[in-house]
């Protein structure tokens, strides 16, 4: 299963590297520090899964799934903080709606 | 017996005895044929009669009325006593000074006599009211001030800064994934943390700190996010020596350099700066706090940022300024300005102590 890291933190995604060394299963094939470099590699590597951040400068998690055309890979967010503005939350609700097979939170 | 209490009974017993020596000696001079122990008699019993009497309408007034402050009430009550109290004095001298001078026709004299009795009532009631009033209005004003300065004192609490729970978890997981990468680091990353969470609990106990340690908190801060942000934070620091005794309010930097970094690195992909100056400029403490960043209008209606400047004002009266504006093309700086003239920040005003 051929997995992408989308987060702009290094350490986030080392420690989430670190994590998945424990799970063969899981093949990570790139890492994405924002949302313009991930739907890059969405489109070159054509991941199954994507461990997403949410908060992330530039365009936020939520907003890089809207702008992805084609497949759409299984996601698991990867957001520890609580910080998540409450308008994000309506739209969180808004995509799982109109694409729920796509979303495993 | 408090101080109040006895200064009334000092004028008490110094003005009724002096004031009523002048009706004895009058007595005295005139009534030859009166035993003079008769006299002095009759000049204390008046003593101890007027004592009694005006001091029974400070009962009552104590009791009754203790609001005296409005003079369309004060001022016929005064009258009424004055008039009451003579006509109880007349007709209790009548017949004495009938006794003690033989004095023929005593209805003769009654107005003299009214006249005689009410013009002391009267200061007598006037003094007392005036002193009253002012002791009312100056109770008012310490009990203003002493409420003043506890809202003060409630609101500063209240805006004294707190540490940002999401920080802290956010520095937590950074330090997490440090401690096999870079276990010093890590492990310098802790101390640091609990620098910081020092300086915040000390925060609610103290009123200010000086420049330089609130600073050492802040580099405690900025080395936490550089974990977090790497390369994308760029820090610059100019602080000048002389800046570092100054005092300023406990964590309030270091939520202007936090705010800093929200908007300034957190949010460009690249990242930004954060920049620290200080300085002393014609007596007055200058820090600037800038970020790369355009300034806009926030969700919470920059909330933070009046609170900054209330609690400036508070602890610094208000020469104390705080601003935020656009400083170049992408740099929005935040100034905070603290007037140096009086170094020590404003104490609670000291109250007189009034029984």
């Amino acid at each position: 299963m051929k997995a992408l890291i989308v987060d702009d933190e290094r350490l986030a995604r080392n420690e989430l590297k670190r994590l998945l060394e424990n799970f063969p299963k899981v093949h990570i094939v790139g890492e994405a520090a924002n949302a313009d470099e991930a739907i890059q590699l969405i489109d070159e590597l054509k991941p199954d899964l994507l461990f997403l951040d949410i908060q992330m400068p530039g365009k936020n998690g939520f907003e890089l799934l809207q702008s992805l055309e084609g497949d759409v890979p299984e996601v698991i967010f990867t957001t520890l903080t609580m910080n998540t503005p409450s308008k994000l939350s309506s739209k969180m609700l808004w995509i799982i709606c109109s694409n729920p097979s796509s979303f495993r939170v | 017996m408090n101080n109040k209490e006895k200064v009334y009974w000092i004028c008490q017993l110094v003005a009724w005895p002096l004031w009523l020596s002048n009706d004895l000696l009058t007595y005295s001079l005139e009534f030859k044929e009166t035993e003079n122990w008769v006299l002095v008699l009759n000049y204390f019993i008046n003593i101890v009669l007027s004592i009694f009497l005006t001091h029974q309408y400070r009962r009552y007034v104590k009791k009754f009325n203790r609001d005296v402050s409005d003079y369309r009430k004060v001022v016929p009550q005064v009258l009424l006593t004055a008039c009451i109290l003579a006509c109880v004095m007349t007709a209790l001298n009548i017949p004495f000074d009938v006794f003690t001078t033989e004095m023929e026709y005593p209805g003769g004299h009654l107005f003299s006599f009214l006249f005689f009795w009410g013009k002391p009532m009267l200061i007598w009631l006037i003094l007392y009211h005036m002193f009253q009033y002012l002791e009312t209005t100056r109770e008012i004003a310490v009990e203003k001030v002493k409420l003043e300065s506890l809202a003060k004192e409630t609101e500063a609490k209240v805006l004294r800064a707190q540490l940002n729970p999401h920080f802290m978890f956010n520095a937590l997981n950074s330090i997490r994934a440090l401690i096999l990468e870079d276990p010093d680091r890590a492990q310098k990353g802790i101390t640091q943390m609990s620098n910081i969470l020092r300086s915040s609990l000390l925060a609610d106990r103290r009123q200010t700190v000086t420049l330089g340690e609130e600073m050492r908190t802040v580099d405690d801060y900025l080395a936490l996010e550089k974990i977090r942000y790497e390369e994308r934070l760029e820090v610059r620091r100019n602080v000048y020596p002389e800046t570092t005794n100054c005092l300023v309010p406990p964590m309030m930097l270091q939520t202007l350099v936090e705010n800093a970094i929200k908007h300034g690195v957190s949010k460009p992909i690249k990242g930004g700066f954060v920049s620290i100056e200080s300085k002393l400029n014609q007596n007055r403490l200058e820090i600037r706090i800038s970020n790369t960043g355009i300034l806009q209008d926030t969700d919470s209606g920059g909330f933070g940022l009046k609170n900054t400047e209330r609690r400036l004002k508070l602890l610094f009266g208000e020469d104390a300024e705080f601003k935020i504006y656009q400083s170049a093309k992408d740099v929005v700086c935040a100034e905070v300005l603290i007037p140096m003239e009086n170094p020590k920040p404003k104490e609670a005003p000291v109250v007189v102590n009034v029984e």
